[in-house]
C-alpha cells in the first residue's frame, strides 16, 4: 500500500487529498459529530485504503455507541495492516468491545422480559477509555533513494532522555521496522525515525511529533545526509526571483515564484525580487521536516518608466518642463524614470504643432508613448496679409500723424489770423486724412483677414498615442535552476508542521 | 503710459478719419485770397488799390507795373464769398488804347468822367485814349483818359513814338465823398492833382529843382477845408508838402530827414482830432506827422528841407521795425515799403499798417509781413500785430503793396504778395474784437 502511494506520479496530490479528508473527519470528531466523522473516515478508506481511516472510523463508531461497527472497523484494520505496531492493543480492544456487546445483548433480553412491552431499547454507549478515543494519524516516510531500512521508535516514557542511536535508549520502544517507503498508522505521540546505513549512504535520523487525525509525510534525502525541511515560496508575481540566504545576490536565484524545494532546517533569509517591484525580505525558521509556504505579496515600486518617440524625423521632448532630449528617427525611444503619477509632456518639432499633454506613469511598469505630431497649417498667406496690413496701417498712421500736424498748424495759423484758403497744406492735409482713412480701412481689412488666417487651423491637434504598459525588462539570467539539486549542501529533509501557510 | 498711448491712438484714428475738419478750419478763412485771372501772368499783387462807395467795394489788383494789366474784384463783406466777382482785365499796355499800369494806382469813391459822376473809379495808369494822352481813369467798364500836365504829356508822346520807356505813375486819393486825385510821375518830375469832380490837372511844382525820384510816393492828407498833398522824393530824402484850400495850391514846405525819406507815404486819421495824419517812411523808420500841425503850419517854401520849419508837436511818433515782437528778421525787411492807415478795430481812429515785404518770418526768407501799429494818446504808437499769409513761401513779398478796404464800420487790409502771385484780404487783427466768423 505504501509503495503504491510513493510510486504514484501525483503522490503529493493524493497525499494532500488524504490529508484533507483525514482532517475533515478529525474536525467532525472533535465537535462530537461521530456518525458523520465515521462516515468520512469510512469513505476515506474506500478511496484510499489506509488503515488509519479504519482505526479512526472505529473510534468514531465506538464513541457513537455503535460497538458492532467499531468491532468491524477494527477487525478490518487488523486485516488491512497486518504489521500494525498496535496489533495487540487493537485485538484486546476488539475483545473488550465484543464483551461489551454481549453484556449489552443480555441486558436487552432481560429488559425485554421485565418491561414488556417497553419498545425498542436505545443502544448503549460504552464510553471508551480516554486513550482509546484518540484519533490516529497516517505517517508516510519516504527516502531517496527508496528501499532504505527505516526504524520508528516511540517515546513511551515522557521522562526518557533523547534518543541516541546505538544505545539502549530506555523509554523508547521500537514500533515499526520497515523498508521505505513506509505508511503507518501511528498513535499520537513523539517518535524517532532512524534510517539505517544504506548502501553508500550514512545513517540519518530525526524526531517527529504525530498529532491526532493528520497525515504526516516525511522525506529523507539520503545524499544530503540530513533531514530537510520544505520551503515553498508563492506570490502575486509569478516568475519573481527568490533568493535564499544570498542577500547580495551573488549566486543564481534559488527559484522563481512559485517555487518550493527541500531546504535545510534553521533560519533562512528569503529575498524575493521582480522587475518593477519592491524587494521583499523575510526571515523564516524551519525545523526538520517542516513544510512551509511563504506567500509573498510584492508591491510595485513608486516609479515607472516612460519611453517617448514620435512620428517625425526629430522631436524635442520635455517632461515636466525639464528637457529630456532630442529624439531622432531610427534611435530608440527616449526613456525617463519618473515618479508614478501624472506628468506633463511637451513634444515639439520643426513645422509641426507642439504637443502639450499629460500622461500617467504606472508604478513599476514601462509606458511606451508616441507623439503623433501634426504638421502646422501653412501661414504664408497670413504673414503676407499681416505684412500688407502692417504696411497699410503704418502708412495710415504716418499719414494720420502728418494730417494731424497739418491740421494743428492750420488751426494755429487760423487762430493767429494768417490762414488763407489757398494754403496748400489744406489740400495736403485733406488728402493725408483720406489716405490715412484708406490705410486704416484697407489695413484693417487685411489685419482681420490675417488674424483669421492665423487663427484658422483645419488640422487636428497633435496627439499622444499611449502604448500597452509593459513590465520592466528582466536583465537576470534567462533560466532559473530547477528545484532539484539547487541546494547541494544538505542531506535529508522531511517533516510536516503547518506552522505557516499550508499548501 | 499705455493709457496715454491709447488716447493718442484713439485721437489719431478719430482725427485722421475726418477730412472735413480741413474745410471747417479754413472756411471762412481769416485771410481771403484774390484769385489771379489767367490773363495776368507774373507779379500779380504788385499793385493794389480799393475804391469803395457805401457797402460796394471794388479792388484793383495788378501785376508788374507798366507791363502787366490789372483786374477788378468785387469784394463781399466779411461773409462768404469774400470775392463776389472778377471783372474784365483793365489797363492793357498793348493796342491803340494802351495803358501803362501805375506803380501805385488810386481808388476814387467818385470821379467825374466825361461830365458825369462815376463811382468807384481807379486811376490805373498813364496811356492813350484815341488821340488823347494822359491819365487813364476807369470806372466800371468806362475808361477815360484825363489830361495831364504838358511835361507829362510830352513824356508820353516820347513813349508812343518809341523814344522812351513808359513812365511810372504814382497816384493817391482821399476817402472823402468827393475825393481829390493826386498823381505824379518821376520820369517827368511832375506831380499834379485833380480837385474833386474836376478833370483839369493842377500841377504841383516845388520851388526848387526836384530830384530824379520826385513823385515816387504821393499822399493826400485831408484837413479841414482842404488837402495837403505830399510828394515824396526819396532820392533826395525829401517830401514836398502842398496845401490846397480850394484855390491855388501853395507850397507848404519840404520835409527832410533820413535816407530814403519819402519812399512811401500814406494819410489817415490817427489821433483824436479831425485832421488826417501824414505817415512818411524812410529807409529805416516810419514817421507820423500830425495833420493838425501841418494844417496850421506857416508856409516855408524857402526853408531847407527838414522838420525845423514845422510847428512844435508836428512829429507825432516814430515807428521802427525793432518794435516788432517775436523772432522776425528786420534786416532787409524793407520796413515801410508800403504804408496805409486803416481803422482795423472800427474805433474811428486808424492804425498804421506798414508793409515789410522783405521780412523773413515764420521761418521763411523774405516771405513778407504786414505790421500793425496802434496809436493812443497815452502810449503813443505801439506795435500791435503782425499779419502773415499762411500760404506764403520764400520770396512771396507779402506786404509789397497795401490798400484799405472798408467793411461795415471797419477796415480790412488788401495786401499784395507779388512773389506768390497773390493778393489777399486780411480780415482779422488782434485789435479787432467784433463778431466775425472769420476771426473766431
Amino acid at each position: 500500500m505504501g509503495e503504491a502511494l510513493a510510486a504514484a506520479p501525483d503522490a503529493s496530490a493524493r497525499l494532500e487529498i488524504i490529508r484533507q479528508q483525514m482532517e475533515k473527519g478529525q474536525a467532525l470528531f472533535v465537535t462530537g459529530k461521530y456518525a458523520e466523522a465515521a462516515e468520512i473516515f469510512e469513505a476515506g478508506f474506500r478511496e484510499h485504503p489506509y488503515s488509519a481511516f479504519l482505526f479512526n472510523a472505529a473510534v468514531c463508531h465506538e464513541k457513537n455507541g455503535r460497538l458492532e461497527l467499531a468491532v468491524d472497523a477494527l477487525e478490518r484494520y487488523l486485516d488491512v495492516d497486518r504489521e500494525a505496531p498496535d496489533r495487540d492493543e487493537v485485538s484486546e480492544r476488539i475483545a473488550r468491545l465484543r464483551a461489551a456487546l454481549a453484556e449489552q445483548a443480555q441486558a436487552e433480553a432481560e429488559a425485554d422480559v421485565e418491561a414488556e412491552p417497553a419498545g425498542e431499547a436505545a443502544p448503549r454507549s460504552l464510553a471508551p477509555a480516554e486513550s482509546e478515543s484518540t484519533m490516529k494519524s497516517l505517517v508516510v516516510i519516504e527516502t531517496t533513494p527508496s528501499s532504505a531500512p527505516v526504524q520508528i521508535y516511540r517515546l513511551v516514557d515522557p521522562e526518557a532522555p533523547a534518543f541516541v542511536a546505538g544505545r539502549p535508549n530506555p523509554g523508547w520502544r521500537l514500533v515499526a521496522e520497515r523498508v521505505a517507503p513506509v505508511s503507518l498508522t501511528l498513535a499520537v505521540g513523539r517518535y524517532h525515525v532512524v534510517v539505517e546505513k544504506f548502501r553508500e549512504f550514512n545513517r540519518s535520523e530525526a524526531d517527529i511529533v504525530v498529532s491526532p487525525g493528520h497525515v504526516h509525510h516525511f522525506q529523507a534525502n539520503l545524499s544530503q545526509g540530513a533531514f530537510m525541511a520544505f520551503l515553498r515560496v508563492t506570490g502575486n508575481v509569478p516568475g519573481a526571483y527568490v533568493y535564499v540566504d544570498d542577500p547580495e545576490q551573488q549566486r543564481p536565484p534559488w527559484g522563481r515564484v512559485p517555487h518550493g524545494e527541500l531546504i535545510p532546517p534553521g533560519k533562512h533569509r528569503i529575498v524575493v525580487e521582480a522587475p518593477g517591484y519592491r524587494k521583499f525580505t523575510r526571515t523564516v525558521e524551519l525545523a526538520a521536516s517542516d513544510r512551509i509556504e511563504v506567500a509573498v505579496k510584492l508591491v510595485r515600486v513608486d516609479y515607472g518608466v516612460v519611453k517617448v518617440d514620435a512620428n517625425v524625423p526629430e522631436a524635442w521632448i520635455t517632461i515636466d518642463d525639464r528637457p529630456l532630449g532630442l529624439w531622432k528617427r531610427g534611435e530608440p525611444a527616449l526613456e525617463a524614470e519618473l515618479p508614478a503619477g501624472v506628468h506633463r509632456l511637451t513634444v515639439s518639432a520643426d513645422g509641426h504643432k507642439d504637443l502639450h499633454t499629460t500622461f500617467e506613469v504606472p508604478r513599476g511598469q514601462v509606458l511606451p508613448v508616441r507623439a503623433h505630431l501634426i504638421p502646422q497649417y501653412p501661414r504664408g498667406a497670413a504673414w503676407t496679409q499681416a505684412a500688407v496690413a502692417a504696411a497699410l496701417l503704418g502708412t495710415g498712421t504716418f499719414l494720420g500723424i502728418q494730417s494731424n500736424q497739418l491740421h494743428d498748424e492750420l488751426r494755429a495759423d487760423r487762430d493767429a489770423g494768417h490762414l488763407d484758403p489757398t494754403d496748400p497744406r489744406i489740400d495736403r492735409g485733406r488728402w493725408f486724412s483720406i489716405g490715412a482713412n484708406a490705410g486704416f480701412a484697407i489695413g484693417g481689412v487685411f489685419a482681420l483677414l490675417s488674424t483669421y488666417n492665423f487663427v484658422k487651423d483645419p488640422y487636428p491637434d497633435s496627439t499622444l498615442q499611449r502604448g500597452k504598459r509593459r513590465e520592466f525588462e528582466d536583465r537576470r539570467a534567462p533560466a532559473a535552476p530547477s528545484a532539484a539539486g539547487v541546494i547541494p549542501w544538505r542531506t535529508i529533509a522531511t517533516g510536516v508542521d503547518f506552522t505557516q501557510e499550508a499548501w | 503710459m499705455p493709457r496715454r498711448a491709447g488716447s493718442v491712438a484713439l485721437a489719431l484714428l478719430v482725427g485722421a478719419c475726418s477730412w472735413s475738419r480741413f474745410d471747417e478750419v479754413s472756411e471762412p478763412a481769416p485771410v481771403e485770397v484774390l484769385e489771379r485771372p489767367s490773363a495776368l501772368k507774373a507779379g500779380f499783387g504788385n499793385v493794389v488799390a480799393v475804391a469803395a462807395q457805401g457797402e460796394r467795394v471794388r479792388a484793383l489788383v495788378g501785376g508788374v507795373p507798366l507791363a502787366s494789366p490789372a483786374a477788378h474784384f468785387e469784394l463781399g463783406f466779411d461773409e462768404r464769398p469774400g470775392i463776389q466777382a472778377v471783372s474784365a482785365v483793365v489797363c492793357e499796355s498793348r493796342g491803340p488804347r494802351a495803358c501803362f499800369l501805375a506803380t501805385q494806382p488810386a481808388g476814387l469813391r467818385k470821379f467825374l468822367l466825361r461830365g458825369e459822376e462815376q463811382e468807384r473809379c481807379f486811376a490805373v495808369g498813364l496811356g492813350r485814349d484815341d488821340s488823347t494822352l494822359g491819365l487813364q481813369v476807369r470806372c466800371d467798364a468806362v475808361s477815360v483818359t484825363q489830361p495831364v500836365p504838358e511835361v507829362v504829356e510830352a513824356a508820353l508822346t516820347e513813349v508812343f513814338e518809341g523814344a522812351a520807356e513808359p513812365p511810372e505813375l504814382f497816384a493817391a486819393s482821399d476817402r472823402e465823398e468827393e475825393p481829390t486825385l493826386l498823381a505824379a510821375t518821376p520820369r517827368a518830375k511832375s506831380a499834379w492833382f485833380y480837385p474833386p469832380l474836376e478833370s483839369v490837372p493842377q500841377e504841383l511844382v516845388p520851388p526848387r529843382a526836384p530830384g530824379e525820384q520826385y513823385g515816387r510816393a504821393v499822399a493826400v492828407v485831408g484837413i479841414s477845408g482842404g488837402r495837403i498833398f505830399a510828394v515824396g522824393d526819396p532820392g533826395k530824402s525829401e517830401v514836398w508838402l502842398y496845401r490846397w484850400l480850394g484855390e491855388e495850391p501853395e507850397v507848404l514846405g519840404c520835409l527832410g530827414g533820413a535816407a530814403g525819406l519819402g519812399r512811401s507815404l500814406a494819410a489817415g486819421r490817427i489821433d483824436e482830432d479831425d485832421e488826417e495824419e501824414l505817415v512818411v517812411a524812410d529807409n529805416g523808420d516810419v514817421w507820423i506827422l500830425r495833420g493838425a500841425a501841418l494844417a496850421a503850419a506857416s508856409p516855408a517854401p524857402d526853408e531847407p528841407c527838414g522838420v525845423d520849419w514845422l510847428p512844435e508837436g508836428a512829429e507825432l511818433d516814430r515807428l521802427t521795425c525793432d518794435d516788432v515782437d517775436g523772432s522776425h528778421v528786420c534786416e532787409g525787411s524793407e520796413f515801410g515799403a508800403a504804408l496805409i492807415v486803416a481803422d482795423l478795430d472800427g474805433d474811428g481812429s486808424g492804425e498804421i499798417i506798414v508793409g515789410a515785404p522783405g521780412m523773413s518770418a515764420a521761418g521763411k526768407r523774405r516771405t513778407g509781413a504786414v505790421l500793425v501799429y496802434d496809436w493812443s494818446q497815452e502810449g503813443g504808437a505801439a506795435f500791435a500785430d503782425l499779419r502773415l499769409l499762411s500760404s506764403s513761401t520764400e520770396g512771396s513779398r507779402f506786404g509789397a503793396a497795401l490798400a484799405v478796404a472798408p467793411q461795415r464800420g471797419r477796415d480790412v487790409i488788401l495786401a499784395g504778395a507779388p512773389g506768390a502771385n497773390k493778393a489777399a484780404l486780411i480780415y482779422c487783427s488782434d485789435l479787432y474784437t467784433g463778431e466775425s466768423a472769420r476771426c473766431r
